[in-house]
């Protein structure tokens, strides 16, 4: 299988492996790095400059007691180690559709997608929400369905849009993602993305709602932002 | 000349000056005082209690501690060590609570999470491998983890290791990379030697819950200046783990 081709820059990189990121921005990385070996790599590296700005850090003395009540908790409710928790294999769902959701996403969404609510929100164009975890920052995480060949009408973006690949495809001025790829558009930054022939399914976060640029487009722009 | 060790009475077999039958030399006088100096390092070395004086804490820069942190750590793993337990919780315990006092945790609150992150710590302690990560960088990951979960209660999306459709490394000869133990010392060095706009920027990253755009609105520099700081920086760094010595 092709390896990506487009990845998330290096802030993002830097904050998914220091810890700032935020929940669905983690997501999509995560998701990305599934299918990249590349970023795999860069986060590991990232990592180790964790670990040197941790050992660099002035030691604040921890309260005297604290090892020992440590050691008092470890003896009174001794448990066997975890065992590392096993992946769940994928279900019925991949079996079904023969499309299998990469193992970050499938703890959101499970592994079956036609079981979701889909909403149509454009002809060709099928959206259903992604709950996250963690209390509402304002971002917006939504998968994405597009049938072959069509086109989401020309918008801007009010705040950073992250989109992720999941199968198929699509193109806009900025280039011609494929599984594994992640988009990045900025803030202000307008395309009309289109879906290749094999359709396009993706994993989009926006930090702000988009914001259709023609005044035709408000309905859309409306149900968009459901 | 004979010299004898004034407790046991001992003589070297051949004092200084001694012909040896073996070509009719004398120990050369270099042999003989590297020969002294290592019974004095001995002795030394017994009077602090089999410890060597260039290896306690007070003389050991903290980058070395955390080489051995690797073996502690290793030996909590796989015999539930205690002694080596408190050594590690004695180095890190103080450093995670520093981190948590940086992403703006009281007093009180940190040292409730720094019991926490020591507790997985000892639970996790059997996955912890040093040819994998070394025990900075493990623990790092964490205290990391936790932060997002208690300060923020989100959880952290992962890939998984074991998932069929994870793309594996390709299978080409990877670049050279240095051993994990090694690497904490070399990034700490790196890290120092960062200009300083770009080390301001990148510790924003580990130690502040601002994402780059906010960043760059907050300080007035533009985003793409941002974005450049960072990947010199990354470049930079990520150099650092493969370059031989």
């Amino acid at each position: 299988m092709r390896l990506p081709t487009h990845h998330p820059d290096e802030a993002l990189l830097f904050g998914y492996a220091g810890g700032s990121l935020n929940e669905a921005s983690a997501l999509v990385l995560a998701t990305h790095m599934t299918y990249c070996p590349n970023c795999r790599q860069v986060v590991t590296d990232l990592e180790v400059v964790g670990g040197a700005l941790l050992d660099d850090l002035d030691p604040e003395p921890v309260d005297d007691g604290l090892f020992q009540s440590l050691m008092a908790q470890i003896d009174a409710n001794f448990m066997p180690r975890p065992a590392i928790q096993a992946s769940r294999p994928p279900g019925n769902g991949a079996a079904r559709h023969g499309f299998v959701v990469p193992e970050p996403l499938r703890r959101y969404v499970g592994d079956d997608l036609s079981l979701l609510d889909w909403e149509s929100a454009l002809p060709g164009v099928r959206l259903t929400p992604v709950a996250m975890t963690g209390a509402d920052d304002g971002s917006r995480v939504q998968l994405m369905r597009m049938d072959a060949g069509c086109t989401v009408p020309r918008h801007g973006h009010e705040g950073m849009e992250l989109v992720v690949v999941l199968a198929g495809g699509f193109s806009d001025g900025y280039g011609a993602y494929r599984t594994g790829d992640v988009a990045i558009l900025h803030s202000g930054s307008e395309h009309a993305p289109r879906a290749h022939d094999d359709g396009c399914l993706c994993l989009a976060v926006n930090m702000e709602r988009a914001a259709m640029t023609a005044p035709m487009d408000c309905y859309l722009s409306l149900m968009m932002a459901r | 000349m004979h010299i004898a060790c004034p407790l046991t009475g001992w003589q070297p077999c051949f004092p200084f000056g001694t012909r040896i039958p073996c070509g009719g030399r004398r120990i050369p006088r270099v042999w003989w005082r590297a020969g002294k100096e290592w019974l004095v390092r001995r002795a030394v070395f017994a009077f602090n209690g089999g410890m060597d004086e260039r290896q306690t804490p007070a003389a050991l820069p903290a980058a070395d501690a955390s080489v051995s942190m690797d073996h502690l750590l290793l030996a909590v793993g796989q015999a539930g060590d205690r002694a080596a337990f408190a050594q590690v919780f004695a180095y890190f315990a103080p450093r995670v609570k520093a981190y948590l006092r940086r992403l703006g945790v009281d007093a009180g609150g940190a040292d409730e999470l720094v019991q926490e992150v020591m507790l997985l710590v000892w639970r996790r302690a059997d996955t912890f491998d040093p040819r994998q990560s070394s025990a900075s960088t493990w623990i790092f990951t964490i205290a990391r983890n936790k932060r997002v979960d208690a300060l923020r209660r989100e959880a952290r999306p992962e890939f998984d290791p074991t998932d069929p459709l994870l793309l594996p490394e390709a299978e080409t000869p990877a670049d050279h990379r240095i051993e994990s133990r090694e690497s904490i010392a070399r990034m700490r060095v790196a890290l120092n030697a960062l200009p300083p706009e770009q080390a301001e920027l990148l510790r924003l990253a580990y130690f502040d819950e601002v994402p780059h755009s906010t960043i760059s609105a907050e300080r007035g520099i533009p985003l793409g200046t941002v974005k450049s700081r960072l990947r010199l920086a990354m470049d930079r760094l990520r150099k650092v783990l493969r370059e031989p010595v």
